[in-house]
């Protein structure tokens, strides 16, 4: 089905852009009439029906092709002076571009180029003649396939169709050579109607082709509107205009219905509703104007894939879905570099060499595939290999070589975290430049790219089974809906994508379902705790105390947390606006817009708000120590450690002191271990147990201890080792919930349990 | 090599002009949206015929005492690196031709080295006028409000 489209889609670029040449082909011939000897206008008349014939013959349309090819010769010779314009020639050139268009109709009503009724061989027989009988100089034989040679180099999609096809009707045009003879008859041929041209003229024009030509094209008019007619180029600064017109209209709309909104003027209500759905309709399709199929993307990859697998020595075989996807023709022009970017390093650092790959046994041939769809209001783009796979062994190796994270980060993260590292800046490798990718052009840049607009980008892999990479990006940018919230005498808005839900808390739910963890509130939601964030606090100002929420529960990336706002407006279409340079550094605004009573109002951008609030997980090693503002509010200060292999956090005010006692020293009394410790007994804890993990044995004669105090009475909390202290607003979930264990989160990039202290000690039995 | 005319506005009882080929225009006090956590001297935005325009204040920017309750600002609205910025300032002069009579040939001078760094910054030079000094507003580098960049990096 996909090379069928594309074929027709191919065609049809084809035949616009072929009517579009041959209308100025037209304008040309007549100009040229006029200046005979503007050799501007011949090349560019040269240009037209090579690029026809060119297209022409990787089509398959062979009478067309036979025909701009002897057409071709024609031009050439006349730009190259060896021939002189004169009225019977152009009246042959005009006759081949009518008959060029006959059959471009003719293919565009049956696919084919074999419409009988177009008389193809009256008019290069007729061309020919003019060719023949007019030759050029003595230098013509070594001049016309010099043209020949340099038409393949410029065209070499067109090359390998040409050379057949060359090699036919040449012979016998070159070798007819007299010069002398020649040039006077076509120097005076207009009023005495040469002999050379004559018969073949009458022949040919009173015959078939000029008499149906218009029948033809009378029909085609009223019958059907063709590709051509249907179709208008628009130049993209107007489009582009016109979105900002109509992105000013939505504005006034929003206006007048914001003003009428109660008015007693049924008529002045009515036209309101109207202009309503009038400019709600007329956005629409606006944008739709300004949407194009990833496909234009999609067609260029062959070639790309194709270059880069001869090079690289890959045998790779490509594949294309969703050629209709749709998106907005500045994000789709934004994602051109990136995929391109994506699919090379696809070839380069994921398809192995057809060797390597039968040695692992499959194919030699390497699939790629790129997919494009529509989900959840956002474009998909999938690029997927089945290559080597990415190691995450050799990411962390490269990333802490180049200083992209720590020994220690690396070791906390998951393999899926790793992989992404390469999108880290630093990480794109100077030393392993190739070619193809790695030119410091790195992966970074990429995500860059592709976050500046709007979009994601993940990275998936297996080792030895291939790599998939998702890029998400919305459908566009100027227009979107967007909950518009109040807070004070503020308005903002918050775009309607992050928005997952709305949730009102009173009163005995604000109690029951609002809880703090070391001053960090969550909302207990259906089971999940959500982290809350106030909008003051989004604002930089103090958390006001409230006795009701408004909690706008937002989704970034993979964090979803709540936003306590004063008052819920409504959803509005909004346009956004971009905002000074002064405050593109601010994390909290994505872009401003117009609100319905003229003011500005800004617009949250919420995966910089959850960054900001330390509340997405990646990056966060940069925020926590970097951005010691906005985390010191929500943040709390963590001891993690080691416990029966696992990772675990307590809070570091619960600890007191941390001690290292030798084995030795334990002793037992009354079935609970226990240490002398400063002129007392310190009853000891093995966590591992309590939490429900297995204990392990440690390697030297040593026990770690967290020692914790309740009032007078002191625990000792076993572990196996004291990893990191860590200031960090934790997002807590359920995950692992237990006794002992209040639930797990994500601490330095890894799960880690949060452990219940006061359920340990009061399950211990040991009273502290 | 100096401009040939300049709008001239008062900030704090300084004499200020800025090239008028750098000045959009010269508007009344608009509504403005404040931003908050924006740097200081950013006052608010304001909708300028749909356009959205940081409004500055060079009270704030010059290091001078804000002003006093119910005063309320003119915008300047200038065009500086491919953006629109409004200037908020006290009140706004007339637009003076200094190389013509009766001022005649005079020539942009370097800030006096006593006038405030803070003012020198955003100044690329003082005239002379035989009535009273004008200071050479550079509009780019008043506009110019530094923000800490967050680390975080957040924002798409």
């Amino acid at each position: 089905m996909g090379a069928v489209d594309d074929d027709a889609e191919i065609i049809a670029e084809f035949l616009v852009e072929s009517h579009e040449n041959l209308d100025q082909l037209d304008r040309d011939l007549v100009e040229l009439e006029r200046a005979p000897g503007s050799r501007e206008l011949l090349s560019s008349i040269f240009r037209t029906i090579h690029t026809i014939k060119g297209t022409s013959g990787f089509l398959a349309f062979n009478r067309l092709e036979a025909l701009t090819h002897v057409g071709e010769n024609l031009l050439s010779r006349l730009r190259d002076g060896e021939m002189v314009m004169t009225g019977p020639v152009t009246e042959e050139l005009l006759r081949m571009v009518d008959t060029v268009r006959a059959l471009l109709d003719s293919v565009e009503s049956s696919g084919k180029d074999t419409a009988a009724e177009v008389d193809v061989e009256t008019v290069v027989a007729a061309l020919k003649a003019v060719l023949d009988g007019t030759p050029g100089g003595g230098e013509a034989p070594a001049g016309v396939p010099e043209e020949e040679a340099s038409a393949a180099t410029i065209d070499p999609g067109a090359s390998s169709p040409d050379a057949p096809a060359a090699a036919v009707p040449f012979p016998s045009t070159v070798p007819v050579a007299e010069p002398v003879l020649a040039e006077p008859v076509l120097a005076e041929p207009v009023p005495a109607e040469p002999v050379l041209a004559e018969p073949v003229l009458a022949e040919t024009l009173p015959a078939e082709p000029v008499p149906t030509e218009p029948d033809a094209r009378e029909d085609d008019e009223s019958a059907r509107r063709g590709v051509v007619d249907s179709s208008v180029r628009v130049d993209v600064d107007l489009l582009d205009s016109l979105v900002q017109l109509v992105g000013e209209l939505v504005l006034t709309r929003n206006q007048v219905l914001q003003r009428t909104e109660g008015a007693a003027d049924i008529e002045l209500l009515r036209a309101a509703q109207r202009l309503d759905l009038v400019a709600s309709e007329l956005q629409e399709g606006i944008m739709k104007t300004r949407m194009q199929p990833i496909g234009q993307v999609w067609s260029k990859m062959p070639r790309i894939v194709r270059d880069l697998a001869v090079q690289l020595g890959r045998e790779v075989d490509l594949q294309m879905e969703g050629h209709e996807t749709e998106l907005d023709r500045s994000l789709l022009e934004a994602l051109k570099g990136p995929l391109t970017h994506l699919v090379r390093n696809a070839l380069d650092h994921g398809i192995e060499p057809p060797a390597q790959r039968v040695a692992a046994g499959k194919p030699a041939q390497g699939r790629l595939l790129l997919r494009s769809f529509h989900e959840s209001g956002q474009v998909v783009v999938e690029i997927s290999d089945d290559g080597k796979g990415i190691d995450p062994e050799v990411i962390t190796r490269v990333a802490i070589e180049r200083n992209v994270v720590t020994r220690d980060q690396a070791s906390r993260m998951e393999p899926r975290e790793i992989v992404n590292l390469i999108f880290r800046p630093g990480f794109s490798t100077a030393a392993e430049v190739t070619n193809v990718s790695g030119r410091g052009v790195g992966m970074d840049v990429v995500r860059t790219n592709i976050e500046r607009i709007g979009g994601t980008v993940d990275m998936q892999s297996q080792v030895g089974v291939g790599t998939t990479c998702r890029v998400r990006i919305p459908l566009t940018l100027a227009i979107i809906p967007a909950l518009v919230i109040g807070e004070g005498e503020e308005t903002y808005a918050i775009p309607q994508a992050n928005l997952v839900e709305l949730v009102r808390l009173e009163a005995d739910d604000l109690a029951r379902n609002v809880e703090e963890i070391a001053g960090a509130p969550l909302l207990r939601l259906r089971g999940h705790l959500l982290p809350l964030v106030s909008m003051a606090e989004v604002l930089g100002r103090p958390r006001p105390d409230v006795d009701a929420l408004t909690v706008v529960v937002v989704q970034a990336d993979e964090v979803r947390f709540g936003i306590c706002v004063d008052a819920v407006h409504d959803t509005q279409e909004i346009v956004v606006k971009p905002i000074g340079r002064q405050l593109k550094a601010l994390a909290t605004y994505a872009g401003a817009t117009i609100m319905g009573d003229g003011r500005v109002a800004l617009i949250l951008d919420v995966p910089g708000i959850a960054h900001a609030h330390a509340l997405a997980q990646h990056g966060r090693g940069s925020a926590q120590t970097a951005d010691p503002v906005a985390t010191a509010d929500a943040s709390t200060a963590l001891l993690v450690l080691e416990v029966g292999g696992q990772r675990a956090a307590l809070p570091l005010r619960e600890v007191s002191r941390l001690e290292e006692f030798a084995l030795d020293r334990i002793e037992t009394s009354g079935g609970v271990e226990a240490v002398q410790y400063r002129d007392g007994i310190l009853p000891l804890v093995r966590l591992a147990g309590a939490i429900g993990l297995a204990e392990r044995a440690r390697e030297d004669d040593q026990v770690s201890v967290v020692v914790h105090e309740a009032g007078a009475s002191r625990i000792g909390i076993v572990i196996d080792r004291v990893l990191d202290v860590v200031d960090v607003a934790v997002a807590p979930s359920e995950v692992g919930r237990r006794t002992g264990v209040l639930g797990s989160a994500v601490i330095g990039d890894r799960v880690t349990d949060l452990v219940d202290l006061e359920a340990v000690v009061r399950h211990s039995g040991v009273g502290a | 090599m100096s401009e040939s005319q300049y709008c001239t506005f008062w900030v704090d009882g300084l004499f200020f002009g800025v090239a008028v080929s750098s000045v959009q225009e010269v508007l009344r006090y608009q509504p403005l949206t404040v931003v908050p956590s924006a740097p200081g001297a950013i006052q608010g935005l304001i909708n300028l015929r749909g356009q959205i325009v940081t409004a500055v204040d060079l009270r704030h920017r010059l290091g001078l005492p804000p002003r006093t309750d119910g005063a309320l600002p003119m915008n300047v609205i200038v065009r500086s690196r491919g953006e629109v910025v409004s200037l908020l300032v006290d009140d706004i002069g007339d637009v003076i031709t200094p190389d013509a009579a009766p001022h005649g040939g005079l020539d942009l001078e370097p800030a006096p080295a006593n006038v405030p760094s803070v003012v020198q910054d955003v100044v690329s030079g003082v005239l002379a006028l035989p009535d009273a000094i004008l200071l050479v507003l550079d509009a780019d580098r008043a506009a110019d409000v530094s923000v800490a960049p967050l680390p975080t990096g957040g924002t798409p």
